[in-house]
């Protein structure tokens, strides 16, 4: 049977057909309701797309510049890494790279060498972060500095010269072909300094790059901290495609049983996640707020509704219409209302969201230098997501039915006897 | 001509009264708004006034007088460039009226070496009797005891006495570049260790006697920086500008004399919140309205015979429009009263329990402490009660015009 | 004779505001299948609720109200409603169509309502009771744009429509002209012989009474007289 054949019920047909009509009995309250809604459903959307496209795009930096997808280090390391110790060191390099190279999901790996030290000018000295990186192949398969030079270039193998972070050169007024000093402690206490050339500049819009950090090779670095062919870390890139979390888990199969760790890029990188979720929960709340109203907007509509109509539906349920069915009647009634603001909100949100998404917002003239949370350069761009887009306005609707529930329920419960006899 | 007396307010009131629950419906629109646009401001003002209080205390003042070009290089934080003989500088600030403290101090990057190891760390030397208040080093000390001015002693953050492996009654040695670039050195007794609450302050942070840093840093009798604060922050800025002119020429090299408010990272952040609340605000209200409307519409509408009733009894258009408007005033005062009311309880309840937000904190480099609080005010509720009800008799201009448009006979037969 | 509705001793009682108003008093009635019956009677005498018990709109406080051969009694919301939907036609004194849809639509309801899920049934079934109402020019129209007359024509095909056990008209002709009632009561004896379909109406119009083949007069809500009649033709 199909619901069309049910007695006492109304198919959703001749339900939607109803529905329909009767907001269209009342254009100009189903149009105010449907701009409540739509107003509401407009920041959601664009709220929404904004949310994603700023945390998919610092993802991507701590990804590109930072963190990669995962980074091996020796057992204690990952404990003490803000210290940058250079006392938990990977030694057996070619071995440990080839092993996890073997592991599903991983295409390339390199290693690091992070150190701390400090930047002279001669007049000003200030305390940074080095990292020493392999330029012969691997460090450009899994991180994108490349990408991110502003000035100058990226080393070339065998090049003595450092990579300097846009913000230090600002901080230094420091150009390409400047040198620095660089000022380093070996693991056993001693001071070391090194005068370095400027090769290139690095801006990659992420603060702990560009404002404290320094690249060298790794040979340079390991000269300057008296160290063998050791590395503090291996960082390791994903393939494209390749499901993060099995790939993690492989990889800490494979190398834990060796004494290593392994830190997927979301753990090392928690504390900006919880500011992520921070973020995401106050735009939820505030959003919350114009949601309420929406829905107070709504239930409002269909409560007028079911007033006027009251004697229309005594007469539906005189014909037997049961209370199920006046209940979905008004149900739909509201879902369509709210379908109707949330097409209307979807729509203009899609033409904003479309410009932020090729255009972008200029992060710089809204906030200048000062650092927002998001390691994010120059101009944060809002995601368009179809089907995001989609699922939010077919969600307004199911929440305009919710809030219809009060009143649809209201009219329902109402005896048709009285229902008739109602003015 | 006898004056027109018509109970208006009464008889809005009770009309709002006919239909109680889409009344209801229709305020709670209003409540919403209100309580939003109630605690919004306190949440900020919470979060900025939090915010700015303790960068004004701990970092900027509401003044700060630095030599001339420091600002640029404030990231080195060059002891080259500082503040010779202070104390009369002090004495010239303290001068304005409206100042309520003058405080110098020195800030220097320093190597401290411990029980055998070292790192780098924050020397700040403080008047340490006057910081209470301000910076408030007795407020931080979580074991042992503030340094004695006068004697080598000095304060360690707790994190970076621990890093250090230091504890209360350990030696450690300082060293630090001095005024004149070359290297200084000095050998003081733990005598306490700091909790201020924000990791990166106690992660670095070194507290001596103003003197004590002085001698480290061979710059007796000046400092790197004097922060001056009063008694209302919101005249920083003119007094800047008079230090500024008052107190360049008593330092070779020139001063930078800057207020709070310049501090560009502050002022974009205050910017912005306050262009993003102003977008609420008016979509939040537009919002409101629009129920509004839809609602007065629909009870003018069901009354078209009354008004014609009215009308013929002698009522006149503009009494019409007036009882309308009054209703919307009875619905947007309903809504701003209970929103009022919703919006401070929880302004006030989150301003007990707090908000806590530390994991988040740690993410982004600023100094939030922990947990922040909303700060309620009346002056929140009262602009948000009258934004409310002059929004609410807003939208009751369309249906007061419906309702005086129609003339008595027309209203009478329908 | 078949019975097409029975009440024994049936009561209603109604409580409003801590008031009880006894609307119904005892009433016995035995309605004859094909009977033509109109309920007489001032108002507040209790003729619409008695309509209402013998629609299933409501059930009694005390006796019995049997419709077929069922009673009401006991009887859920939601069963009452399909019992209205498969047994019981209505027609109002304010027509109560739905607006919003075409006189079509209007008369198409109920068997939607019933569960004829075959479009070119529902059709031919609502054509032809359009055609026996004399409105078949008119079936895309709205309701509003017909005249009271034209209305209670679409409101009497749509009680039809489904061949209900009995039809109740709660005053059919108060709210239109006299001409014009006495072509509705023409039109709703016609369907009563044509269909035998049982017709229970409500009026205060003694005009309109004449039409019935039985009167019963209530007051005070109980029966104050009983009488069959020979119903008032008028032949074209």
């Amino acid at each position: 049977m199909t619901p069309e054949t049910l007695p006492g019920r109304l198919g959703w047909l001749a339900t939607l057909r109803l529905a329909w009509r009767n907001l269209r009995r009342n254009k100009r309250r189903t149009w105010i309701t449907a701009v409540t809604v739509s107003l509401a459903v407009l920041l959601l959307q664009l709220s929404i797309a904004v949310m994603i496209g700023v945390e998919r795009q610092s993802y991507d930096n701590l990804i590109n510049y930072q963190t990669a997808h995962a980074k091996l280090y020796a057992a204690g390391y990952f404990e003490n890494r803000e210290e940058l110790p250079l006392d938990y060191t990977l030694t057996d390099l070619e071995a440990l790279q080839a092993s996890v190279q073997q592991v599903s999901g991983v295409a390339a790996t390199t290693p690091r060498l992070a150190f701390q030290a400090s930047l002279s000018d001669g007049v000003d000295q200030v305390a940074c972060f080095g990292t020493g990186i392999q330029l012969a192949g691997s460090d450009t398969e899994v991180f994108r500095i490349p990408q991110a030079i502003v000035a100058g270039e990226y080393l070339r193998p065998g090049e003595e010269g450092m990579l300097l972070g846009s913000g230090l050169a600002e901080l230094f007024d420091a150009e390409v072909g400047d040198w620095l000093t660089v000022l380093t402690k070996t693991r056993d206490g001693a001071y070391e300094a090194l005068d370095l050339p400027i090769v290139g500049i690095v801006g990659t819009g992420n603060p702990v790059i560009d404002r404290n950090t320094f690249l060298v090779s790794l040979e340079t670095a390991r000269y300057m901290l008296d160290l063998q062919e050791e590395a503090t870390e291996v960082a390791v890139r994903f393939s494209l495609g390749a499901r993060e979390m099995a790939t993690l888990r492989a990889l800490v199969e494979r190398v834990e049983q060796l004494g290593y760790e392994v830190k997927g890029w979301r753990e090392a990188e928690a504390d900006f996640l919880a500011f992520a979720a921070m973020k995401r929960l106050g735009s939820v709340a505030m959003l919350s707020i114009f949601v309420v109203l929406a829905l107070v907007g709504v239930t409002n509509t269909v409560l007028m509704a079911a007033f006027e109509r009251t004697r229309e539906v005594g007469m539906l349920m005189a014909m037997g219409l049961r209370g199920g069915g006046v209940r979905k009647l008004f149900l739909t009634e509201g879902a369509l209302a709210g379908l109707l603001g949330g097409a209307v909100g979807s729509l203009l949100a899609l033409v904003l969201i479309a410009y932020l998404a090729s255009v972008g917002i200029n992060i710089t003239a809204l906030y200048g230098e000062m650092d927002i949370g998001y390691p994010v350069k120059d101009r944060m761009y809002a995601a368009l997501e179809p089907l995001t887009l989609v699922v939010v306005w077919l969600a307004t609707g199911l929440a305009a039915a919710a809030a219809s529930l009060y009143p649809a329920a209201r009219a329902s419960r109402r005896p048709p006897v009285e229902a008739l006899r109602h003015a | 001509m006898p004056r027109r007396r018509i109970p208006l307010l009464r008889l809005a009131w009770r009309n709002t009264r006919r239909h109680m629950r889409r009344t209801l419906l229709t305020v709670t629109a209003v409540t919403v708004a209100v309580a939003a646009l109630t605690y919004g401001p306190a949440h900020v003002t919470g979060i900025l006034g939090d915010f700015l209080d303790s960068y004004a205390r701990t970092e900027s003042g509401h003044v700060r007088i630095r030599r001339d070009g420091y600002t640029a290089r404030e990231r080195f934080m060059p002891v080259y460039l500082n503040l010779p003989r202070v104390d009369e500088l002090v004495a010239a600030a303290r001068a304005h009226a409206g100042v309520e403290e003058v405080l110098p101090r020195i800030k220097a990057p320093v190597l401290v070496d411990g029980a055998g190891s070292n790192r780098g760390g924050l020397l700040l030397g403080l008047d340490l009797e006057r910081e209470t208040g301000y910076l408030d080093p007795a407020a931080m000390v979580a074991e042992g005891r503030l340094p004695d001015p006068g004697s080598a002693e000095i304060l360690v953050g707790r994190l970076f006495a621990e890093k250090l492996q230091v504890s209360v009654g350990d030696t450690v040695v300082l060293l630090a570049q001095t005024a004149y670039r070359s290297l200084g050195g000095l050998s003081a007794v733990v005598t306490g260790l700091a909790a201020s609450g924000m990791a990166q302050f106690d992660n670095t942070i070194l507290i001596a006697p103003l003197d004590q840093a002085q001698e480290l840093v061979d710059l007796l009798g000046g400092s790197t920086e004097i922060l001056v604060f009063m008694d209302d922050p919101e005249a920083a800025r003119a007094l800047a500008r008079v230090l500024q002119e008052e107190l360049d020429p008593l330092v070779p090299g020139g001063v930078e004399a800057r207020s709070w408010k310049d501090e560009g990272m502050l002022a974009s952040m205050m910017q912005v919140a306050e262009a993003a609340f102003g977008v609420i605000l008016f979509i939040m209200l537009l919002m409101a309205a629009l129920i509004i409307v839809n609602t007065m519409l629909m009870s003018v509408m069901e009354r078209t015979q009354e008004f014609g009733m009215q009308a013929a009894l002698g009522m006149r258009r503009g009494d019409i429009v007036a009882l309308v408007l009054a209703e919307g005033l009875v619905i947007g005062m309903m809504g701003a009263v209970a929103g009022g009311v919703l919006g401070s309880g929880f302004a006030l309840w989150l301003e007990r329990t707090g908000i806590d937000i530390q994991s988040a904190a740690k993410a982004i480099d600023l100094p939030f402490q922990g947990v922040m609080y909303p700060d309620w005010q009346l002056r929140f509720v009262i602009a948000a009660a009258a934004l409310g009800m002059v929004t609410a008799v807003i939208a009751a201009l369309y249906p007061a015009w419906r309702a005086a448009r129609l003339t008595p006979a027309e209203a009478l037969r329908t | 004779m078949t019975v097409a509705a029975k009440l024994e001793e049936v009561r209603k009682i109604y409580r409003t505001g801590g008031v009880e108003v006894h609307a119904v008093r005892g009433v016995s009635l035995e309605i004859e299948s094909g009977a033509f019956l109109s309920i007489a009677g001032p108002s507040g005498s209790g003729k619409t609720t008695l309509l209402n018990l013998l629609g299933a709109l409501d059930t009694p406080s005390a006796g019995t109200v049997r419709i077929g051969d069922r009673t009401t009694q006991g009887l859920s919301a939601r069963t009452l409603a399909d019992f209205r939907n498969t047994h019981l036609g209505f027609v109002f004194q304010t027509f109560n169509l739905i607006p919003v849809l075409t006189v079509r639509e209007n008369v198409e309801f109920p068997l939607q309502l019933q569960g004829v899920a075959e479009r070119g049934e529902r059709r031919r079934r609502v054509d032809e009771l359009l055609g026996e109402v004399g409105l078949h020019g008119l079936a895309e129209r709205r309701p509003g744009e017909l005249s009271g007359g034209q209305q209670q024509r679409v409101a009497i095909a749509r009680a039809l429509v489904k061949n209900p056990t009995l039809v109740l008209a709660d005053e059919p002709t108060a709210n239109i002209d006299s001409e014009t009632a006495l072509e509705i009561m023409r039109l709703m004896q016609q369907m009563n012989e044509r269909r035998g379909t049982t017709f229970v109406f409500s009026t205060h119009d003694p005009l309109v009474m004449r039409h019935a083949t039985r009167l019963v007069r209530l007051l005070d809500g109980q029966v104050a007289s009983d009488e069959r009649q020979g119903g008032l033709r008028h032949d074209t």
